[in-house]
């Protein structure tokens, strides 16, 4: 991944616990480095199977912001335990005064000049301890898989 | 020494003059040059004249003069000589070590390669003074090489000796030629490299800074003979530091004791002896100028030669990598090299760019990023027809879910209704229709209202006007929504949403080829429809002009109004023009109001049939703000149909919002004034969606029906019995036709219109509408009342059989 001026993200993925039928959640961290105010934002390609937040806002100088990704319900297991889906961080200087309210989505506008730091995190799972790898031979294999890597 | 050796290599730098002789013991050979018969006479002719005519000036003056005539011959000789001299004297082992390897030159047959169209070509190679040069031995520049001309000369090879021995013969033809020889080409070897081939055991190469040999000899004894020679010669001739050409030059101190002496035995005169003395100095005081700017001469050329060096050695580097490259590719011409060599680097580009387009098309197709929400859409998971509000009437992919940005509390507005079960298909169709030629029944009524003429059922959807008007509600949730805005003191955000519903009302029209049934007087239609949160009614107040009345009541808000369409044929289109207002009030009190635009109806007769709205509608009333709409008309030049473009302007007239979209696709908004149409697309990227059409059904009607028009007709358990008996749903000609028994449908259309011909004389007896009554003061129809509690207790006492048979009717009368 890129080198962040502005944010320190941890992790560098989000990783699910993944469970059948139930919500999944994890966190990330972005930490602001520098001595002014950053905005943040946090986009995602598939929009409908997540729910973030804050999925926007103003971190103070440094000062660490805990962002809170929870996935749908799944009714299926996911091939081979592998999520395609991405996340991306973007984040931009605020300028002096403006409150977390006023985070609007022009100052991550790139055509009105600003420059936008981008940071795109992978998406991987884990299995639960309650999943119950029984219930489609799907599963069965997944966990196999998930075994020997 | 060297010094007075580098003199003489500029001096002799002429391959032309001819070889020198060979060297002699110094002293003899001093003695011998002057003893020359050309020189003698000088001398001898001064000491007998001095002699015979001692102490006259006349004389000496004639033999001062004689003897300037010959200065330059003797300066030429006296510089060779002296400049010989000292070196002979000071160095002789130095001296004869270069007479052994060097002498007078090395000569010989060398091959030097030309080109690829000629190759290997053979020329006359001579090494003297630290030149080599090169001659032609074939064709008109040809040379002749003999035993004279290569006299003293090395020669390396047999072909060369043999060469030699067969000019020998024809010596006396060619001596004429053998005078001078013009070099074809000469190299400098103290600025040049020897580099022997490590491939090939015949060939060499000689790089200068300008040029490169590529030469090949007999035998490999004859190349290492010529490497070795050409080292000696290059070693010859070290590189010097500035300060060693810079460094002042030492006065030769000169003796005349010697040639006092000699003359003193010729018994010359004192007096002449002391002339001869002055002479001899004045001329070597002239002579070592003449040095001393030959000295300058050659720094400056050996500062040349210096820097040429250097760029022999920047392109011997150059070299040095293509002869590699040669190596491994097994190529032996430079040329052919060359070319391989821009082939491999135009392939590798090509293939750099192709992987470098392929990477960037998975990037893009990987980095499709949106706006993420703090909110999970539950769509996704529910199964269709779930308790979720558009799953009704839309498919899980409604552009409902796609709206973003919007706060979640305001989401929820119009999705917490419970849930109707209802149809989502027409019946299917009993009879097979045939088709109408529309051109006889139009030619027949040009210039007359549509609505007065009796078409067959044909040209009918099974829906009646007064549903239609319930159509423009399909999208309520928008007033759900403004109701929640204007709750929260968004003004701007109610009157956004107020706009977005009046435009979707339009949506439903695309496609719709087939007109709606006129409604009889009297007749009424209710929706409740508790899945939307509202309540609808409407009733055909008035026959002529033909008036229908609507009401409805949402959760939050009343919606009403009296909608009238005054129908223009023009034989290729219908014009409809609006007639009424329609009325939009909150419960906090807030009203707005707008009237709908013009609508045209084109190719009626030849082509597909469409319809498009235009003109301009204002939305205005108590709020703070007012929204203007403007519906572009469609031309033909226009590719980009069905645009809507709206203001939102505050009391004093700014504009504080834009709005851009379609009316059977979508209306985005972005705060600000965007007038500027180059602006557009720059600010789509930061518009949010107001609304979105619901999805077409899956299976589509042959009348082009949304999901929502699909439910209006039909009866749903129980409710056929809490109807009136003036509902449109209990029409039989609609119902005939939505069943597919079109020749009953006909049949009943005729009869309810002819029967609708009495309509005029009821209201000329003061009929008045059941449930609808006029403002005072003004020709808008107000809702009266107490139809929902009449529907409650199931008394309809006054409202008559208007789709019964006549005789029901007369008995009405009486």
């Amino acid at each position: 991944m890129s080198n962040n001026e502005l944010l320190e993200i941890e992790p560098m993925y989000l990783q699910f616990p993944f469970e059948l039928k139930k919500q999944m959640s994890c966190s990330l961290y972005l930490t602001n480095k520098t001595d002014n105010n950053v905005a943040f934002k946090v986009k995602t390609t598939n929009r409908n199977n997540y729910c973030v937040r804050p999925n926007y806002g103003l971190i103070l100088p440094k000062s660490t912001c805990k962002v809170l990704v929870t996935m749908q319900a799944q009714k299926e297991v996911p091939s081979d335990m592998q999520s395609f889906e991405k996340f991306m961080i973007q984040s931009v200087l605020a300028s002096p005064g403006v409150t977390a309210k006023e985070v609007t989505r022009e100052m991550f506008s790139k055509e009105s000049g600003h420059v936008v730091e981008e940071t795109k995190l992978r998406v991987t799972y884990v299995c639960s301890t309650t999943t119950n790898i029984t219930s489609s031979p799907r599963t069965r294999r997944g966990f196999i898989f998930q075994c020997f890597c | 020494m060297h010094p007075f050796c580098c003199v003489t290599t500029v001096s002799d730098h002429s391959p032309s003059m001819p070889p020198l002789p060979e060297p002699q013991p110094p002293l003899p050979n001093y003695a011998a040059d002057f003893g020359s018969a050309r020189s003698e006479p000088i001398i001898t002719r001064s000491a007998s004249q001095s002699y015979n005519h001692s102490g006259q000036f006349n004389n000496n003056l004639i033999h001062s003069l004689s003897f300037n005539h010959h200065q330059s011959d003797v300066t030429d000789r006296l510089g060779q000589r002296v400049l010989a001299l000292p070196a002979a004297v000071r160095e002789p082992p130095v001296d004869v070590k270069i007479n052994d390897i060097v002498g007078n030159g090395i000569a010989g047959i060398l091959y030097k390669w030309v080109n690829y169209g000629r190759g290997w070509r053979p020329r006359w190679f001579v090494l003297q003074d630290g030149v080599l040069s090169y001659y032609k031995i074939h064709g008109p520049d040809k040379i002749f090489v003999s035993p004279e001309t290569e006299k003293g000369s090395k020669v390396i090879g047999d072909e060369s000796a043999r060469m030699i021995s067969r000019h020998n013969r024809r010596g006396g033809s060619s001596s004429s030629c053998q005078l001078r020889r013009k070099p074809f080409g000469e190299v400098h070897l103290k600025v040049s490299s020897v580099r022997e081939s490590r491939s090939d055991d015949k060939r060499f190469s000689i790089f200068t800074g300008t040029k490169r040999l590529h030469l090949r000899a007999e035998t490999r004894e004859d190349r290492t003979t010529w490497v070795e020679a050409l080292q000696a010669v290059k070693d010859m001739f070290p590189r010097m530091s500035n300060s060693e050409l810079m460094a002042p030059t030492n006065n030769l101190a000169m003796s005349t004791e010697k040639i006092r002496l000699r003359l003193i035995e010729e018994g010359v005169s004192e007096l002449a002896i002391q002339d001869c003395e002055q002479i001899m100095k004045s001329e070597f005081s002239a002579l070592q100028s003449q040095l001393v700017l030959l000295k300058q001469k050659q720094w400056l050329l050996i500062d040349t030669l210096r820097q040429l060096e250097t760029e022999k050695v920047d392109l011997e580097n150059t070299v040095v990598d293509e002869s590699q490259r040669q190596a491994d590719n097994g190529c032996s011409g430079e040329l052919r090299h060359e070319k391989f060599s821009e082939g491999t680097a135009t392939e590798s580009d090509d293939d750099n760019e192709r992987g470098d387009a392929a990477e960037e098309e998975f990037d893009e197709e990987e980095n499709t990023f949106f706006d993420t929400r703090d909110f999970l859409s539950s769509s996704s998971f529910k199964s269709s027809g779930s308790g979720f509000r558009t799953s009704s009437f839309s498919s899980d992919e409604d552009g409902f879910e796609s709206e973003d940005d919007i706060d979640p509390s305001i989401k929820s507005i119009g999705c917490n209704y419970p849930r109707v079960k209802r149809r989502k298909n027409l019946p299917d169709p009993v009879e097979k229709e045939k088709s109408v030629s529309l051109w006889s029944m139009i030619k027949d009524n040009i210039g007359k209202d549509l609505t007065k003429v009796c078409l067959p059922v044909y040209f009918n959807e099974p829906l009646s006007s007064l549903q239609k008007c319930f159509e423009d509600l399909e999208y309520s949730y928008l007033l759900d929504r403004a109701f929640e805005y204007g709750k929260r003191g968004n003004s701007l955000m109610r009157i956004l949403n107020v706009a977005a519903f009046a435009v979707s009302g339009y949506a439903s029209t695309e496609g719709r080829i087939c007109k709606p049934f006129n409604p009889l007087l009297g007749e009424t239609y209710e929706a409740d429809y508790p899945d939307k949160g509202l309540r609808f009614f409407s009733e055909k107040v008035s026959h002529h002009p033909m008036v229908v009345a609507c009401h409805c009541d949402g959760t939050g808000w009343k919606f009403w109004g009296d909608s009238n369409l005054r129908s223009k044929f023009w034989g290729r289109s219908i014009q409809l023009d609006p007639v009424g207002v329609l009325t939009l009030q909150f419960d906090d009190g807030e009203i707005l109001q707008w009237s709908k635009v013009t609508t045209s109806i084109y190719n009626l007769i030849l082509g597909k049939l469409y319809c498009d709205h235009y003109g301009t509608m204002r939305i205005e009333g108590s709020a703070e703000y007012s929204c203007k709409l403007k519906f572009k008309e469609q031309s033909i030049i226009d590719r980009n149909p069905h645009q809507v473009h709206g203001i939102v302007q505050n009391k004093s007239g700014k504009t504080v919002a834009t709005m851009f979209g379609k009316w059977d696709e979508s209306i985005h908004f972005v705060t600000g004034d965007c007038s500027g149409k180059g602006k557009l697309s720059e600010d789509m990227s930061g518009a949010q969606l107001l609304w979105k059409r619901s999805k077409p059904p899956g299976n589509a009607t042959k009348y082009n029906l949304t999901r929502f028009a699909i439910t209006l007709n039909e009866l749903t358990p129980g409710l056929k019995e809490r109807l009136p008996p003036t509902d449109s749903r209990l029409r039989p000609d609609q119902r005939y036709l939505e069943n597919g028994e079109f020749e009953m449908a006909n049949t009943e259309k005729l009869r309810l219109e002819q029967r609708q011909r009495q309509a005029r004389k009821m209201q000329e007896r003061g009929w008045k509408p059941r449930w609808f009554m006029k403002e005072k003061g003004s020709e808008s129809y107000r809702y009266k009342g107490g139809y929902w509690e009449a529907r409650e207790d199931g008394s309809w006492v006054d409202c008559p059989d208007i789709f019964g048979h006549i005789d029901s009717d007369q008995q009405m009368i009486e």
